[in-house]
């Protein structure tokens, strides 16, 4: 059969007697590379008998060529032909890479894309909630995706304003354990400013984020009177209480001061210890009795007691605030043991009281407090089987060191998110 | 009449006899937490006057602030 192909023929070597033996085997007549010029082209030379001998190559080229006899020629033992093959079509290899290249770039780019689209829909809430307070953003909340869902926290402290517009959709339950006064009153707004710190979520006033952990279960325990002041036994009883519920985050920002040298009152170390032991962390205020530099004031009770944790308050340059209470009486327990934003604090406040606005900006450990109750909400959201103890450890481990700050005035540190 | 918080003993139940003890001393028991092993109790005597079995620390209810 004729084949009107051109075949590409490979020579032991470029002797001159190969290429007759060759020529003689094949019936065909060479015309060397080294012949070609402008007006005598490959395409001229090639054709029935004739053929191309690519000098620099050791090839020929033979053209309309009976693949028959070619395959007869290089069976016999002393063919000079030592491989030979179809002249085969060869397409522009580089632009079908980039072609290819390119679809394969669109393709992850859309899967990239397609991933993006996923995530932004799995975390909206992080990423429309970058408007934090200066809190809220010291503590690390931007890197931030738990919430404190299914945990409960309860702030013992003035009650709650729970007609918040900010908390409508929040489950809230609540006890009063002072005589004639309701919890979901709130007629100081402490209350509802450390519940707002805590567990609330974004302003609806100005759409800031100020609360730590928005999805956690709120308790309300009014152990202070709208006056703002409360008794060891309601304070107890309040905490007998939420122990009884199972409550994991106990928020108290409230204290009674104590002398230096003061030892911590047994009946909250005992307190605390009990807690613990039912796998609850209490989380107290270290005190505002402080006029810093000049006078630092021991932690109060009952912060001071070791099985409570104690907190501190920062300010915006993140130095100990100045009224915030020390580890004076260290020798007797009374140390700080975290500390978190407690100056110009931003949260929701109650309607009932001062001139009723829905927000306010307070300072004060009070304040640094329900911070680090948030956090114990979502270290627990995140490691459901530590323990209380296993928190607080996890707490003070992360906690950022301070430079230039003494650990009896900040303890472990600013407390961080997970 | 002073309030006074006080905690148990560990090992001690809080029984008819001892709350005849204390109301002896003159305290009256108004309120128990089981959970953490402190009483509420009532009296007109201070603490210097006497010295209470069966509880570890007794102090009297204080008040609390912001």
């Amino acid at each position: 059969m004729k084949n009107s192909n051109k075949y590409i023929i490979q020579l032991k070597d470029d002797s001159k007697s190969s290429i007759r033996k060759t020529e003689k085997d094949l019936s065909i007549k060479f015309t060397s590379s080294a012949e070609l010029s402008s007006d005598v082209r490959a395409q001229d030379v090639l054709g029935s008998g004739n053929g191309l001998f690519l000098k620099n190559l050791g090839l020929a080229i033979v053209e309309d060529y009976e693949v028959a006899k070619l395959h007869s020629v290089t069976t016999a033992a002393s063919n000079p032909i030592i491989y030979w093959e179809e002249d085969r079509v060869f397409n522009p290899v580089v632009e079908l890479d980039l072609i290819s290249e390119m679809k394969d770039q669109m393709l992850g780019l859309s899967n990239k894309l397609g991933e993006l689209e996923a995530f932004i829909k799995e975390n909206k809430k992080t990423i429309v909630d970058k408007n934090f307070t200066w809190g809220l953003a010291a503590i690390g909340m931007g890197l931030n995706n738990f919430t404190g869902k299914g945990v409960d926290i309860c702030i013992l402290d003035t009650g709650f304003y729970a007609k918040h517009p900010d908390f409508k959709d929040r489950n809230i339950s609540g006890k009063s354990f002072v005589f004639g006064e309701k919890w979901d009153v709130d007629a100081h707004g402490h209350g509802t400013h450390c519940t707002g710190t805590a567990a609330g979520f974004i302003s609806t006033k100005d759409k800031k984020r100020y609360g730590v952990a928005s999805e956690a279960n709120i308790a309300i325990a009014k152990v202070l009177s709208d006056s703002g002041s409360g008794s060891t036994s309601a304070i107890i009883d309040a905490i007998d209480n939420s122990l009884e519920k199972g409550h994991k985050v106990l928020s108290m920002s409230l204290g009674s001061p104590v002398q230096i040298g003061e030892k911590p009152s047994p009946i909250f170390e005992q307190v605390g210890r009990k807690a613990l032991e039912q796998n609850s962390l209490i989380i107290a205020a270290a005190g505002n009795d402080s006029n810093r530099p000049s006078l630092p004031r021991p932690v109060s009770s009952p912060a001071n007691a070791e099985s409570i944790m104690s907190v501190a308050a920062l300010d915006e340059a993140l130095k100990v605030a100045r009224f915030s209470n020390g580890g004076i009486n260290a020798s007797n327990g009374g140390l700080v043991d975290i500390s978190a934003p407690g100056v110009n604090v931003y949260s929701s406040s109650s309607k009932n009281a001062g001139n009723g606005d829905l927000y306010k900006t307070m300072s004060g450990t009070s304040m640094a407090t329900p911070h680090v109750a948030g956090l114990a909400a979502l270290y627990w959201e995140a490691f459901p089987n530590l323990s209380a103890e296993g928190i607080w450890l996890k707490l003070e481990k992360r906690a950022k060191q301070l430079p230039n700050q003494l650990l009896r005035d900040v303890g472990q540190g600013l407390a961080q998110i997970i | 009449m002073k309030i006074y918080m006080a905690t148990l003993k560990e090992n001690v139940v809080l029984n008819a006899h001892i709350l005849n003890y204390f109301a002896s001393m003159g305290f009256t028991v108004i309120n128990y937490h089981p959970n953490l092993k402190i009483l509420k109790l009532q009296a007109d005597k201070t603490l210097t006057e006497m010295s209470l079995k069966y509880i570890l620390s007794i102090e009297e209810d204080k008040s609390f602030n912001l």
